[in-house]
């Protein structure tokens, strides 16, 4: 009963806003238009403190129902109070009904805006404004400048798990401001709690909430995302929602396995699992948006390198002539460049290479490098796959080859290099795989190819 | 006071919009930030073409990327449904069982055809040619592929293929565009949608049929079709005769000489149209004259085989000259992929055989067989194999029994959409294996079932494409080439 009568509160609390506020615009009228309407001021003061007495009774007895944390709505209340004292000394006191008047109006503003706040989440008011902006932005029908991008780009969150317990650190106070109110020690709804670990993984009336690895198949994460009218939705509609940041750190844990991250066995599966459904930490700091776009603006394609994080590939198809302009637009990117493809250039200076010290895999077949580019190529400490398939090559390049220390994979099938200088390579580097290009067919052996009778 | 959200992203948060089979802007947007599409936004935006992009590709390309194990795609169709029997599926087990009547345990009931429902009994016909295992893996191929089988140790062969649909338009729609029912993007246009062109001076799709197959099942446009997508993402059919692509060389008595100028006013033209309109049509519209534009002398130039070494005719096989033949469009293809073309699809007809299968398989095998591992060396030898993945498969398998009267020398088979064989090679896949496993009349799938959404999905990973992201909505609804089914089939990944 008591339970019931707070449920009144969001209702009741529309009265004395509106009933006061209307007082309040009547008593600054009547002065300035010197009428005398004091009347139906006094019956309205009357109602409207009767309401806000209501409201905030009604408030009390909602904040001990225990679906609010303790504490979380003190503010409101002591302003709620304060309006409701306010609003009587305004009745009882004519004499300054102007100045108490103002009082008043800003009381009733700030309780309602705190009470807002209990029930839509903090920043509510700001917040939409804030993150409403770019979105804006994106109607416009093309998004052609740079300055849009970046902007569009600064709107966005990224959500990372920190430090080596996540749930501790990041989940759980999530749950204990938005739904422990609900499913804790206090109360059980849908036989669920959330306040340890063992009970997350109990369920609840409907059974488990949780699968590790897979947010989509959790309760505990696909509720929070159902539109807030569905009756599942989490928490339920009206009271305080998740943002999408907080979401998403629920979802990014679930996904990295859930680790409750107190066994190190556990920890250890946690990583291995996050490992193939994170991004990896990076150990190359990602490119900037400025320095892609720059590169881009040149023409030159970009995609992310296989099997690396943060790591770049550039091909230079759409290039006309590779001069200092194009090499100055990749400047910023020389630590993420793992490999450029230069197939088929006739105008490469190797020299504009070298600042890319990652470098792993370097295209250059059918171009127009030579030996002697070969001993600059050596300075990069990391390259591993070196195409250099129909390209002047000979002899005289081995010595460097040889000494590429990273190399693993080479291609040389129509190059210059003789058989014997082939067999001194190989010899000299077993542990490169050299890809010579020699494959010719066996004929097939036609007496098989008649079908069996 | 209202329905207030604390965020006013609430209602479409990405994952509800996933649980609908969708995704909305928000989360490219979030997943940009994450991943690594920020550069393929970032190209986009730069990009002289940026004005023909509409606002939700330029976001689309921003898809988070699995690291992308490949580059491009040459996906040779081999249309009409090759029989797994004579190709890739062994099974010794029939020679014993030649001429009996299929199991009911084997068949349980299935619904076949109209073609062989009515046969009085459904005689096991075992395969007319022999196998030998290859390679260092020691796969089983058939003896109609002794090119391909010189080739084994590169490629991964799914036996455990699977669709819904047992006959050919709804099939090859089905995996061309991964809905049965005409309408939807074909899948080298989902690819062309999510990850633009490499190239800018191609389009990032192209498609080449066959002329020397038997044309015994149609194959329509359609087929390479855009679907609901901006239409600029269609696949662009090159063909054998003096205009590879129709239409794209300049009129006779004009020469061309203000063309771009002409282009550039009509640009602004369009535009200006795009403006009172926003019709993203109109994008595309801009788009393709300006493709059409650059491929006026690209074309020409990949088209172009004659600079190609005798060796490398050689190695295609000797129809590599004639125009127009598999052959050769395995060797155009290797130029196109060389040009960093993403998509290229072979269509290869003739390969239904209700009858006389014996016979006719091998000439279609003759017509591929060498071309295909061809272009596996060739690729290899670039260093090219490794970024490029090869697809090589039809719409369905056919079935352990003879449509039609068993003879010695000869039988026929029907459709058979329960297990098929098809390959995977190059980029990301496991070189030198086999998947999957069928029961002893290939009937059935035993082990590691594929269907060919799994395979959509699998296709879509190796190109950095999460296949649950890549979504299109239209008309109200949000299409993905894997509609709501699809799971990556991690154990032919490398
Ligand atoms: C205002 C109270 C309230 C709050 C706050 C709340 N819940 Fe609930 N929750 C409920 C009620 C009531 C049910 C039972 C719904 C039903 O079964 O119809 C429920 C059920 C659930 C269930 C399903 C349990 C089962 O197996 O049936 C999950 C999961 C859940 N809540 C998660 C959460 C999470 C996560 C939060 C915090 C983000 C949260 N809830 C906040 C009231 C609340």
């Amino acid at each position: 009963m008591i339970d019931l009568l707070g449920h009144f509160h969001p209702f009741l609390v529309h009265f004395p806003i509106g009933i006061l506020v209307l007082a309040c615009v009547m008593i600054w009228l009547q002065a300035i238009r010197k009428t005398e309407t004091q009347s139906s001021i006094s019956i309205l003061l009357l109602l409207g403190t009767i309401a806000a007495i209501l409201a905030a009774i009604s408030g009390f007895l909602l904040s001990n129902s225990g679906e609010y944390e303790k504490g979380d709505g003190l503010a409101h209340q002591w302003w709620g109070i304060g309006t409701s004292i306010c609003a009587i000394i305004l009745y009882f006191f004519q004499a300054y009904q102007k100045i108490i008047s103002l009082v008043l109006l800003i009381a009733i503003a700030i309780t309602g805006h705190l009470g807002g706040e209990l029930t839509y989440g903090s920043n509510y008011l700001f917040a939409s404004k804030k993150t409403n902006s770019p979105v804006k932005k994106l109607s416009l029908s093309t998004i052609d400048t740079i300055q849009q991008k970046v902007e569009l780009d600064t709107a966005i969150e990224v959500v990372r798990m920190k430090g080596n317990n996540p749930f501790e650190q990041e989940v759980l106070p999530i749950l204990k401001s938005h739904c422990f109110q609900c499913h804790s020690s206090k109360k059980q709804k849908g036989k669920l709690r959330l306040d340890t670990k063992t009970f997350i993984k109990k369920g609840g009336k409907e059974g488990l909430i949780l699968h590790a690895g897979n947010p989509l198949k959790s309760h505990l994460y696909s509720y929070l995302i159902l539109p807030e009218d569905d009756d599942l939705h989490m928490p339920p509609e009206g009271k305080k929602q998740l943002n999408s940041r907080q979401i998403d750190i629920i979802k990014r844990w679930i996904e990295m396995g859930a680790p409750f991250g107190e066994s190190e066995a556990e920890s250890l599966h946690a990583t291995v699992k996050s490992l193939h459904a994170m991004p990896l930490p990076l150990p190359i700091k990602p490119a900037s948006d400025e320095a892609l776009l720059e590169a881009k603006k040149q023409g030159i394609s970009i995609s992310p390198y296989p099997s690396s994080n943060g790591g770049l590939s550039l091909n230079f198809v759409n290039i006309k002539r590779l001069d200092p302009k194009v090499w100055q637009a990749t400047s910023a990117l020389q630590k993420q460049v793992l490999q450029i493809k230069l197939s088929k250039r006739q105008d490469i200076q190797v020299e504009d290479l070298l600042n890319f010290k990652n470098l792993q895999q370097l295209n250059l077949e059918q171009s127009n490098v030579q030996d002697a580019d070969l001993e600059h190529l050596g300075q990069l400490p990391h390259l591993s796959q070196l195409n250099l398939y129909g390209t002047g090559i000979s002899d005289q390049g081995i010595k460097a080859i040889v000494a590429m220390k990273a190399l693993k994979v080479l291609y040389i099938w129509q190059s210059k290099l003789s058989q014997e200088g082939l067999q001194r390579l190989k010899t000299a580097r077993p542990d490169v795989s050299i890809v010579e290009g020699k494959f010719q067919f066996s004929p097939p052996d036609t007496n098989r190819l008649k079908a069996i009778k | 006071m209202g329905h207030q959200h604390t965020d006013p992203f609430r209602l479409s948060h990405p994952d509800l919009e996933k649980l609908n089979w969708g995704l909305d802007r928000r989360d490219f947007l979030k997943k940009t930030a994450m991943g690594f599409g920020a550069i393929a936004l970032n190209g986009l935006l730069a990009s002289h073409q940026a004005q023909g992009q509409s606002l939700e590709q330029q976001i689309m390309s921003a898809l988070p990327r699995i690291a992308p194990k490949a580059k491009r795609v040459v996906y040779l169709f081999m249309s009409g449904g090759p029989s797994q029997f004579e190709t890739w599926d062994y099974k010794p087990e029939l020679t014993k069982r030649m001429g009996q009547d299929l199991p009911d345990s084997i068949r349980k009931g299935q619904r076949l055809t109209g073609m062989s429902a009515n046969q009085a009994i459904l005689p096991v016909a075992a395969s007319a040619y022999g196998f030998r295992q290859y390679g260092q893996s020691q796969t089983w191929v058939s003896d109609l592929l002794p090119y391909t089988a010189q080739v084994v140790d590169e490629l991964c062969v799914i036996k455990s293929m699977f669709t819904e649909q047992i006959n050919h338009d709804p099939a090859i729609t089905f995996f061309q565009t991964g809905h049965q029912l005409p309408g939807r993007p074909s899948i080298g246009s989902w690819l062309s949608y999510g990850l633009g062109s490499e190239n800018q001076n191609l389009p990032a799709f192209i498609v080449m049929v066959s002329k020397d197959a038997s044309k015994d099942q149609p194959l329509y446009a359609r087929l390479w079709g855009n679907g609901f997508l901006p239409s600029e993402h269609q696949g662009v059919q090159f063909r054998s005769s003096k205009d590879p692509v129709l239409f794209l060389s300049n009129p006779e008595g004009y020469d061309g000489k203000d063309r771009q100028e002409m282009l550039e006013y009509l640009k602004q033209l369009n535009q200006l149209q795009n403006e009172s309109w926003g019709d993203p049509e109109v994008d595309a519209r801009i788009a393709q004259y300006e493709m059409a534009f650059k491929m006026q002398t690209s074309v020409p130039e990949v088209m172009d085989v004659s600079d190609e070494p005798q060796e490398v005719f050689d190695l295609y096989g000797p129809n590599s000259r004639d125009k127009g033949s598999f052959a050769a469009n395995c060797l155009l293809a290797r130029k196109l992929l060389e040009k960093d073309v993403r998509f290229v699809q072979l269509y290869h007809q003739g390969w239904d055989h209700h009858d006389s299968l014996p016979k006719n398989i091998v000439n279609q095998c003759k017509q591929t067989d060498q071309a295909t591992a061809a272009l596996i060396m060739d690729l290899k030898r670039r260093g090219m194999l490794e970024d490029t993945l090869v697809i090589w498969g039809g719409e369905f398998g056919r079935t352990v029994y003879s449509q039609g009267k068993l003879s010695p020398t000869g039988y026929g088979r029907d459709h058979h959409p329960k297990c098929f064989s098809m390959w995977m090679a190059g980029a990301g896949v496991k070189a030198g294996t086999t998947f999957g496993q069928t029961d002893d009349f290939s009937y059935n799938i035993v082990k590691d079932p594929v269907h060919v959404h799994d395979f959509q999905a699998t296709l879509l990973h190796l190109m950095g494409i999460d296949h649950e992201q890549l979504v299109y909505k239209y008309q109200g609804r949000r299409f993905r080439l894997t509609d709501v089914h699809g799971k990556l089939v991690k154990g032919i990944l490398a």
